[in-house]
């Protein structure tokens, strides 16, 4: 291992934060609060989402504590239950589906396309203030008696056999979804609409291409859940019964709604994640991504292909066993296009000039471990090894792989990677290194004992287990205390560079996409005047021809 | 002013929407009309039919899709292509279960 | 434009020196303003037929289901009204697409008549709803713990059941006819719910509409809200042969 570093940072001491950039533009809290600067607003969420992970990180902490010892003793069985149906609501609703598109996403998209905000600011702040009465709903429903029915309201447990506040909750949730419709229609108008002279579909950023996916998902699947989410409640108010077999209701139809939005929903959580991956490991490979078209279009892929596997949620609910077939079959299609992305991710590394900055070792964390997290997905989809597996710790295992140790390592990469960009300032190179490392290693100790449980038939949401599954989950906790140091540590440095860090330059990564050819922290306008697109995404020699004519102009 | 008026949208005349409003009353007498007598498998598929037939209509014309930007018309070429894959896979699992039942 | 600094400023200017008061700043020009608001506004109309299309799929599979005691509730509506609504509907959009003309058109007077008809109408819709919906209250046909059978397993009780010719329901196949109301009251209610939010954009813009805002060549917001308008109105289209006219002969 070598100390190479592409990082250039501009000589410190002469070095200065521009004057006027979108932080100082404007002051006071109200200048925040009514602000239509997609800046500021990707901001405000990022704010926000720590917040809500920070909740949700707490009670995952509380469920691992509880599952240290085989008898319930710490949280008794219902509080356990609403416990994790709590984590399991923040996590998704109110940290994962927002947490890239609305915050990296937020702030980079308009740049990397060359435009001076989204095509419509207003309704990018009204998401914002959807979600915090989504999620202030949410944390009031935990606050008044939380609710037990797990993220998934299965019926009829969720309309008939529960007395939590399944009302507040799935409000909320209805709330929040406005919110994501919003910044997904906002950012399919915006990549419509919005690019700059000489911007082609063929020279954007593949994370502008894997957000348009994802927004293209929430756009349109969204609103079935609100569909459920409505006849859920209706259900428990008025006493409508589509959902209750004693009237004559299928509960299985609102599994078939619900897993319809949330199927798609885990694409929603990935697709931006994986956006992310390929801006890191272009730029730390000094190479373009290998196959360009092909890993734009698979995020395409994966967003169609995601509407059509819902029902491998429901094999073992009692659904036709044609339909089992069929969704099997269609399942393992949705592998196609995702492993299209690792390799060719892959082929990106190779003869690549890797250095290892943080983002990058983000980056690696999370091909390795969304790599096992997809793999276990095709057992999963598998309807045979399906019925063995599904309900056990093992699918626990395997979407945390996806979304944790997949969609938490992206956000992170991406944040170390825009954070100079984001604040005008570097965090320390060495310490951030090493939070990365250990949140692979807590990550793993932490996940992958779940696997070996799941295969043993330990089952998912309970708060007792036999003992003899103790070791794995020991080690389960143990290696969550460590995940929980890894989280901790990049809140406080990162914190901790927003006054003390160096100057990070316009352009520390030498990195090609425009938000970084422009001054950080940037402009509210973003560019002092438009700029054009005359070069493909990911042409490291045409920046190598611009810095040596800055050169010459300035000699 | 000139730039402005290049880019107004297409003005559709008023008898056009006159024209379709009576269409779309005539289709409600005949979906009246079609209910009251017994034509088995074809009642529903005559009603529907004729709902799509309106749907139609105000879309292109009412809605101005006819005379829109080619990604509006995309997004309701979006909304039928997963109208039909709600239902299409749906119905697919709810006939697939009493396979040979009926 | 006030919020952007000089240099930002001054490229605008020369590029576009027509620079309209109606351009939000983020937009180069007008048409590009005007597709990216047309396909906003498609797109959020996407999101409420996939909305609207959970509620068709539940209305589907019971359907199928339960064919006989969809067939005996739907008698229970009074087509006639139904029909009426209908074509209160359609003449509402009518006038909503003379609005948007008339906008276009730049006259005042006209399009606040249309709006103004369009609002009646659409509050005429709402009563004749809300009669049927009263109706249905009192004959306990609303869905919950005071759901009565009486019309279906005894349809000589019931002077609606008995015009529509209806025979007994077994006990089994009558207690369905309230899956039929729950649908009925959900899709119904959803759609007069978007048509009151619809009526509360139309007060808003009818006040507008006085003070001059839309006909002074920026139509945008009525060609918007017509469209919306005229999306609820095809949601009446299907609602109205699936709800009221299963198999009337």
């Amino acid at each position: 291992m070598s100390s190479a570093t592409i990082i250039s940072l501009p000589d410190q001491s002469t070095a200065r934060i521009p004057k006027t950039n979108y932080l100082t533009k404007e002051n006071g809290l109200l200048s925040w609060l009514l602000t239509q600067d997609h800046k500021r607003i990707g901001l405000l969420y990022l704010m926000s989402i720590s917040v809500f992970f920070f909740i949700g990180g707490c009670l995952a902490g509380l469920i691992r504590l509880e599952l240290l010892t085989p008898q319930s003793d710490l949280l008794a069985t219902d509080t356990y239950n609403k416990v994790f149906t709590m984590h399991g609501v923040i996590m998704i609703f109110f940290f994962l589906v927002p947490s890239v598109p609305a915050t990296l996403g937020n702030f980079f998209l308009p740049m990397m396309l060359g435009a001076r905000d989204l095509a419509l600011p207003k309704m990018n702040l009204a998401s914002w203030y959807l979600y915090m009465a989504g999620g202030i709903l949410a944390l009031y429903a935990m606050i008044t008696g939380g609710v037990d029915t797990g993220w998934t309201f299965t019926t009829p447990l969720s309309t008939h056999y529960v007395n939590t506040n399944v009302i507040t909750t799935g409000l909320a949730i209805f709330i929040a979804g406005f919110s994501s419709i919003f910044t997904g229609l906002n950012f399919i108008v915006t990549i419509h609409k919005m690019r700059c002279p000489g911007m082609t579909w063929f020279r954007m950023p593949l994370f502008v291409w894997s957000n348009y996916a994802a927004s293209v998902l929430m756009v349109l699947g969204t609103p079935v859940l609100a569909t459920a989410l409505i006849l859920v409640v209706l259900e428990r108010t008025v006493g409508i019964g589509v959902f209750d077999p004693t009237k004559g209701g299928d509960p299985l139809l609102f599994q078939h709604l619900f897993w319809f939005y949330s199927h798609p929903a885990v694409y929603i959580m990935i697709l931006p994640g994986m956006g992310v991956i390929s801006e890191v490991i272009s730029t730390f490979s000094r190479k373009r991504v290998f196959g360009y078209t092909a890993v734009a279009f698979s995020s395409v892929a994966i967003a169609v292909f995601g509407f059509f596997v819902w029902a491998h949620h429901m094999f073992i609910m009692g659904i036709s066993s044609y339909a089992v077939l069929v969704f099997s079959l269609l399942t393992m299609l949705v592998a196609v296009p995702s492993a299209i992305k690792i390799y060719n991710w892959a082929m990106t590394l190779y003869k690549g000039s890797i250095t290892f900055e943080t983002p990058m070792l983000y980056a690696f964390g999370f091909m390795g471990l969304f790599t096992i997290g997809g793999m276990t997905g095709v057992f999963l989809g598998t309807s045979g090894t399906d019925i063995h597996l599904t309900e056990t710790y093992f699918i626990v295992a395997h979407f945390h792989f996806v979304m944790v140790g997949g969609m938490l390592m992206a956000f992170l990469s991406g944040l170390h990677f825009w954070w100079p960009k984001m604040t005008g300032r570097m965090y320390p190179e060495k310490i951030s290194q090493m939070a990365a490392v250990v949140t692979f290693i807590g990550f793993n100790l932490t996940f992958f004992p779940q696997f070996i449980l799941g295969t043993l038939g330990m089952p998912r949401r309970y708060a007792s287990y036999p003992p003899e599954f103790q070791v794995l989950n020991v080690f389960s906790t143990a290696g969550a205390s460590i995940l929980g140091v890894g989280y901790l540590l990049p809140v406080l440095y990162l914190t901790w560079s927003l006054k003390y860090g160096k100057i990070a330059g316009d352009n520390p990564w030498q990195a090609t996409g425009l938000e970084w050819q422009t001054q950080s922290p940037p402009l509210t306008e973003n560019f002092s005047e438009l700029p054009i697109m005359d070069h493909e995404a990911y042409d490291y020699d045409w920046l190598e021809r611009q810095k040596a004519k800055e050169v010459a102009s300035v000699g | 002013m000139s730039e402005h008026e290049e880019h107004t949208p297409h003005i559709v005349s008023p008898l056009v929407y006159l024209y379709v409003y009576l269409a779309l009353v005539a289709g409600v007498g005949l979906q009246v009309l079609a209910s009251f007598h017994n034509l088995g498998i074809f009642n529903p598929i005559l009603a529907v039919g004729i709902a799509v037939v309106q749907l139609v209509l105000v879309v292109l014309f009412s809605m101005h899709l006819k005379y829109s930007p080619r990604m509006s018309q995309l997004c309701v070429g979006a909304g039928i292509f997963m109208l039909a894959t709600l239902w299409g896979l749906i119905l697919l699992e709810y006939y697939s279960r009493a396979w040979g039942s009926w | 434009m006030s919020d952007s600094p000089a240099i930002a400023h001054g490229t605008l200017e020369a590029v576009h020196p027509e620079h309209s008061p109606h351009l939000h700043h983020q937009f180069e020009s007008i048409k590009q303003q005007a597709d990216a608001g047309n396909l906003a506004m498609w797109l959020f109309l996407l999101t409420e037929v996939m909305f609207f299309g959970g509620l068709f799929t539940v209305y589907m599979v019971y359907r199928n289901w339960y064919y006989p005691a969809f067939v005996a509730a739907s008698h229970q509506l009074d087509w006639k009204l139904g029909a009426i609504n209908s074509v209160l509907l359609i003449t509402s959009s009518l006038t909503m697409a003379l609005g948007v003309w008339s906008a276009q058109m730049r006259r005042q007077g006209a399009l606040i008549l249309c709006l103004v008809l369009t609002f009646v109408l659409g509050l005429v819709f709402l009563g004749i709803k809300g009669g049927e919906y009263k109706e249905k209250f009192e004959k306990h046909h609303f869905p919950g713990a005071n759901y009565s059978l009486q019309s279906f397993v005894n349809p000589s009780s019931d002077p609606v059941a008995m015009a529509a010719g209806d025979k007994p329901l077994p006990l089994d196949t009558a207690r369905k006819t309230e899956v039929y109301f729950d649908l009925y009251f959900a899709m119904t209610g959803m759609h007069a719910l978007h048509m009151i939010i619809g009526m509360g954009i139309l007060i808003f813009m009818i006040f507008r509409a006085k003070a001059g805002a839309y006909t002074t060549g920026h139509t945008a917001y009525v060609e918007y809200f017509g469209l919306y308008w005229h999306f609820v109105d095809i949601i009446w289209i299907f609602l109205f042969p699936l709800l009221y006219l299963i198999n009337r002969h």
